[in-house]
């Protein structure tokens, strides 16, 4: 029996770095093989050990016939140790991997001493494969075993975290590969340790064509302090750094925007470095450049359209206001002809309306220019109430009247020529657009809702066909009615007045019945 | 009644015009006419030369502020600088047909101008100005 034990101890010490008891087998056995008193105790020992290290033992004679196992084998396997005795290693094998075992067991007979590991799918007594990692040690020619020593653990498990494992750096590469962005990983002193498959379609560089280079060769001159900067900054604080946007060589000596973001990975142990992502802006960058000359050309453009309208309404404004004083001064009585006083007042009325468009215009112009305008708490009633003294005798002739209602909401903060205006276009425009069937009654009242002062505004005039006009009712120029007098500048300067402050209006209109204006204003 | 009333401004329609409403308000004696800012500084760069009691210094000056060569403004620097002593005895009103804020804004902190007037100049205006305590108290001296 002492060579037996020195054939499994040499067995297991071979495969010292897989059995951990091998050691304390060896020392065990070394310090007592001569002792004959020790024998038997040894033999215990040594059956003792056997069945209690953590892999299957088994010996197959060169038949294949198993006719030895440890008792670990029922922890794998499930089988008492005896119970696979006499059966054929082969029957117990997956299928798929007969051949290729049943192969190396005719190599390995003609063999002496320990083999290599083979892997095999085996049958448990559940009736499941598990898949076993062997090895063999050949001991055919030793009387004392005329076996086949196998020594086989269960790697099942094991094999199934490898390829858990494979799979997702497979993954990992593949996103790596197919993602646009570049990834570059690169060292404390700036040499590039690492650099994605993309970097070839952005740049035209080989995948790790850059590895070892300093990325200051790549980066452009001009953007090398701020890159810098950067990347001292990440290294001293750690982190993720801005995102940046910077130029980079390309392999046809072209440079490119990107734009950066860095993550500070010195202190993994798996990196080293800085992890670098970076995208491809040069589209965009041309897009933001265009745009800035296209804003400049519009910005200038815009300044001298209004100075253009100021001019024109200025060089229009000196001569008509001198027509109107005129028209005023003339005394009509001293006219002598009737034909002279019938063109004399068309004179007037042509030169008034004239007037009335020009002062419309440069109100428009006004509002469109002017940003910011002043507002403060006004009262509804008291804008209304100058609003219809000033007209007052318009109502009278016109048999207008209005009902009024703001005790829901009695202030407003607003500009005060503003809402004064909105009253005025509105009422004008309700007299104007007026029922000849009816006496005119417009009724306002205001609401709040919410973080809002509604305004609602209604007339019982002519209305109008709202699926013509929705569209078109706050534009300029637009006239719904063949009325002399309509200029069709009253809504869109309302319009205009409203929205400049951030409040919103709207119209509602039946034909014959009457119009609703409801005017949201910012609370 | 003030003395006399100079009107710069190079639209000979708006001196008409002026000159009417002045006279039918009975507002002052005469009226200088001067057509442009390079003018009114001549005017007053006679008069300076004058003995004081030739001089003949407009009480009121309705200065345009658009004018070719030489503009409202110009000839504001101008008499701000060289005619300090005129000061006292003239009022400078703007009177304008220019609508942009920032003139009238402009001219609100400008300390030489009196008023700002957008064009038309009308009646009431005179009518207003007949009852400044300013030209009420130097009408009747």
């Amino acid at each position: 029996m002492r060579s037996v034990n020195r054939i499994f101890t040499d067995t297991l010490l071979k495969i010292k770095s897989r059995f951990q008891l091998v050691k304390e087998i060896q020392e065990e056995y070394s310090s007592n093989v001569d002792d004959i008193r020790e024998k038997k105790y040894s033999d215990e020992r040594t059956k003792q050990i056997i069945d209690n290290i953590s892999d299957i033992v088994t010996l197959v004679n060169k038949q294949g016939i198993i006719i030895y196992n440890n008792k670990t084998i029922k922890k794998i396997l499930g089988y008492e140790a005896e119970e696979l005795n006499g059966r054929h290693i082969l029957e117990l094998i997956h299928p798929d991997d007969k051949e290729i075992i049943s192969e190396k067991f005719n190599n390995i007979l003609t063999k002496e001493g320990i083999d290599k590991l083979a892997e095999f799918r085996f049958c448990s007594k559940s009736g499941k494969y598990l898949l076993i990692e062997s090895i063999g040690n050949v001991q055919l020619n030793n009387p004392a075993f005329n076996a086949i020593i196998l020594i086989s653990r269960d790697i099942t498990e094991k094999r199934k975290i490898e390829d858990s494992i494979k799979a997702s750096e497979e993954k990992l590469r593949s996103l790596i590969h197919n993602i646009t962005d570049i990834i570059t990983i690169i060292s404390v002193s700036g040499d590039i340790i690492y650099q994605s498959a993309s970097a070839r379609q952005l740049m035209g560089y080989e995948e790790n064509e850059l590895q070892k280079r300093n990325f200051s060769e790549i980066v452009h001159p001009d953007d090398f302090p701020l890159v810098m900067q950067s990347f001292k900054k990440l290294i001293e604080n750690g982190g993720i750094s801005e995102l940046t946007e910077f130029r980079l060589l390309d392999k046809n000596s072209n440079y490119f925007y990107i734009e950066a973001q860095a993550t500070n990975q010195i202190n993994n142990p798996n990196i080293n470095g800085l992890v670098v992502n970076s995208r491809d802006i040069s589209i965009r960058k041309k897009a933001d450049e265009e745009k800035k000359i296209l804003i400049k050309e519009l910005t200038k453009n815009n300044y001298d359209l209004k100075q253009f309208s100021y001019i024109v309404s200025h060089n229009l404004r000196a001569p008509l206001t001198n027509l109107t004083s005129m028209i005023k001064l003339l005394d009509f009585g001293t006219v002598k002809t009737e034909r002279s006083l019938k063109l004399l007042e068309g004179f007037k009325s042509t030169t008034f309306h004239l007037n009335e468009t020009l002062n419309d215009l440069i109100d428009i112009l006004v509002v469109k220019d002017n940003l910011n305008i002043q507002t403060e708490m006004i009262s509804f009633k008291k804008s209304l109430n100058k609003i219809t003294r000033s007209i007052h005798s318009l109502f009278i002739e016109t048999n207008t009247s209005i009902s009024s209602d703001f005790s829901s909401a009695e202030h407003v903060k607003f500009n005060e020529p503003y809402l004064e205006s909105i009253f005025q276009n509105l009422i004008t425009n309700s007299i104007r657009y007026r029922s000849l069937e009816r006496a005119t009654v417009i009724t306002i009242h205001t609401a709040v809702k919410e973080d809002e002062i509604i305004l609602t505004y209604t007339d019982n005039g002519i209305g109008f066909d709202m699926k013509q006009v929705k569209d078109k009712i706050f534009g300029l120029h637009q006239k719904f009615h063949h009325h002399p007098e309509s200029r069709g500048i009253g809504l869109y300067l309302i319009h205009a007045q409203i929205t400049s402050l951030g409040g919103t209006i709207n119209v509602d209109s039946k034909i014959n019945i009457g119009t609703t204006f409801t005017i949201s204003f910012k609370k | 009644m003030l003395d006399m009333v100079m009107n710069v401004d190079d639209d000979s329609m708006v001196q008409m015009i002026s000159e009417i409403i002045m006279s039918d308000e009975g507002f002052c004696e005469s009226i200088v006419k001067l057509e442009d800012g390079k003018k009114a500084l001549e005017y007053f760069e006679q008069q300076s030369k004058l003995p004081i009691e030739q001089q003949k210094i407009p009480e009121l000056v309705f200065l345009d502020i658009n004018m070719p060569i030489f503009n409202g403004w110009d000839f504001l620097n101008q008499y701000d600088k060289d005619y300090k002593k005129f000061h006292n005895r003239t009022k400078i009103i703007v009177l304008t047909s220019a609508l942009d804020p920032e003139t009238e804004m402009k001219a609100g902190e400008h300390p030489l101008i009196f008023k700002y007037i957008t064009k038309p100049l009308e009646p009431k205006h005179i009518a207003q100005l007949k009852e400044d305590p300013l030209f009420k108290t130097e009408s009747t001296c």
